[in-house]
């Protein structure tokens, strides 16, 4: 069964491979004439006064934590409903249990306003 | 060296060239085509009617000098755009474009028109796509430009936010199909329904098909979900700060991409390579017309609708398109034990 992945590897190096090696020949071929300017970060014309990795949002955090406990629960429905033929009506209501359970919390979520952008 | 190993190894190497210039492809047919909706010509001067206007590009893109700032982390900045282009390829892999086939009785048995024949594609698939935010997030991080710093992160949060609603969508195809294999699904849409409905799973998943292409749409940072480079915001988003070969990884990968999703929701909505008139033999005529109608559609939206605010993005992934996916795949499941799909 594991030969069966054997070509989505050999496909894997094949496009590292390309893309390596499109980046090495093309780095062979084009000119390099650098200057202080040239090496700063695009910033409109301003010299750039601080470094760019500076604090931001929290928001983002807040998306990906929630991102981590919904998507495991994707990863769940997807054998669910590869077996539903066999399942069928208890598993639709063990399916209906567990959904319920997550919407409290997707409720929670929204009245905490962590779904909110601004 | 049997024929079939030949036949595979010269499959893998023949879609991997034609994933490399469906993107050359790509340029070309959304130049034409933003150029007609918007009542110009498009590229016209290299080749006849501009075609090789593509190559022109590359071409240009190599002799280009390559720029990397200098406060930038040099190994990331360089692995980006090589995790982008790899990611993109290799979401294909699993894809199958079309019925077995002995290539006119060249060989004893049949093999399948499939790089990779897996019996958990569409994990592999959502797997693999789910790579391709590395790239976008070490690119913008990598580069040291507050640009590329807000693009990438931009990205990150909306990918991951619209890939809930692109797994259940797949979650409630996969209740009809009964199985993870591509394969399988598309072997399960042959026929008719009354002698003249095909039965395509866009049918009976009419909601489902709209789920997965709004959230492939957003995933694949297309318009009008193309906040990670907005123009008028952040200049490039996570590629400003990248020129020459390394912005052309990008700009490949973004269109590969677009095919992989328009294959994918070939193959899972649209009955894959089945279709009338044409023998199964050359069904894969069928699966490219269906790719390029998606495809067109993709172009379509791009320069006809205007961008999205940010939070309005947000809002719709978490408070409609979440809720909308999760009740899609109870309805169906509800479905199924009643009608006994």
């Amino acid at each position: 069964m594991i030969s069966a992945y054997i070509p989505i590897a050999i496909f894997v190096v094949v496009a590292t491979g390309f893309a390596i090696f499109t980046l090495v020949f093309t780095s062979l071929i084009h000119p390099e004439k650098y200057n202080k300017v040239k090496l700063e970060p695009y910033e409109c014309g301003i010299e750039p006064a601080t470094d760019a990795r500076d604090r931001y949002s929290i928001r983002y955090y807040l998306i990906a934590m929630l991102f981590v406990i919904f998507d495991v629960e994707t990863v769940f429905m997807f054998p669910w409903a590869v077996i539903f033929d066999q399942l069928l009506l208890f598993g639709l209501i063990e399916m209906m249990v567990f959904i319920f359970i997550l919407v409290v919390g997707y409720y929670y979520a929204w009245q905490k306003g962590a779904l909110e952008w601004v | 060296m049997t024929p079939l190993l030949v036949a595979q190894i010269g499959l893998t190497l023949f879609v991997f060239l034609m994933l490399l210039q469906s993107a050359a492809v790509m340029v070309y047919f959304e130049r034409k085509l933003a150029a007609f909706l918007q009542q110009r010509v498009g590229p016209t001067l290299v080749g006849p009617r501009g075609v090789l206007q593509p190559l022109a590009d590359i071409i240009k893109l190599m002799f280009k000098e390559e720029l990397r700032p200098g406060a930038a982390d040099p190994l990331l900045f360089a692995l980006a755009p090589i995790i982008s282009a790899t990611a993109a390829f290799a979401a294909f892999a699993v894809v199958p474009f079309g019925a077995d086939t002995t290539f006119f009785g060249l060989l004893d048995q049949p093999m399948r028109l499939q790089v990779a024949d897996v019996n958990v594609a569409i994990l592999v698939i959502f797997a693999i796509s789910s790579m391709s935010v590395y790239g976008i997030v070490l690119a913008g991080w990598s580069s040291n430009s507050k640009y590329s710093l807000l693009g990438g992160l931009r990205s990150s949060a909306q990918m991951i936010s619209y890939e809930l609603s692109y797994g259940l969508s797949l979650a409630a195809v996969l209740l009809i199909g009964n199985s993870l294999s591509l394969t399988e699904i598309v072997g399960a849409q042959s026929g008719t329904w009354f002698g003249f409905i095909p039965r395509w799973f866009v049918f009976l998943q009419p909601i489902g098909f709209v789920v997965y292409m709004i959230a492939g749409v957003a995933e694949t940072n297309r318009a009008p979900f193309d906040f990670p480079e907005a123009e008028q915001e952040l200049v490039a988003g996570y590629h400003t700060e990248y020129s020459s070969m390394t912005f052309a990884m990008f700009f490949m990968a973004e269109y590969i991409n677009m095919v992989t999703v328009s294959a994918v929701a070939t193959d899972l909505f649209l009955g894959g390579w089945h279709g009338p008139f044409l023998p199964e033999s050359l069904g894969w005529i069928w699966f490219l017309v269906k790719v390029a109608a998606l495809l067109f559609f993709y172009v379509w939206m791009r320069w006809t609708l205007p961008r999205y605010r940010y939070d309005q993005l947000m809002r719709f992934g978490w408070k409609i398109l979440l809720p909308v996916a999760v009740l899609n795949l109870l309805v169906t499941a509800a479905g199924v034990l009643y009608f006994g799909l």
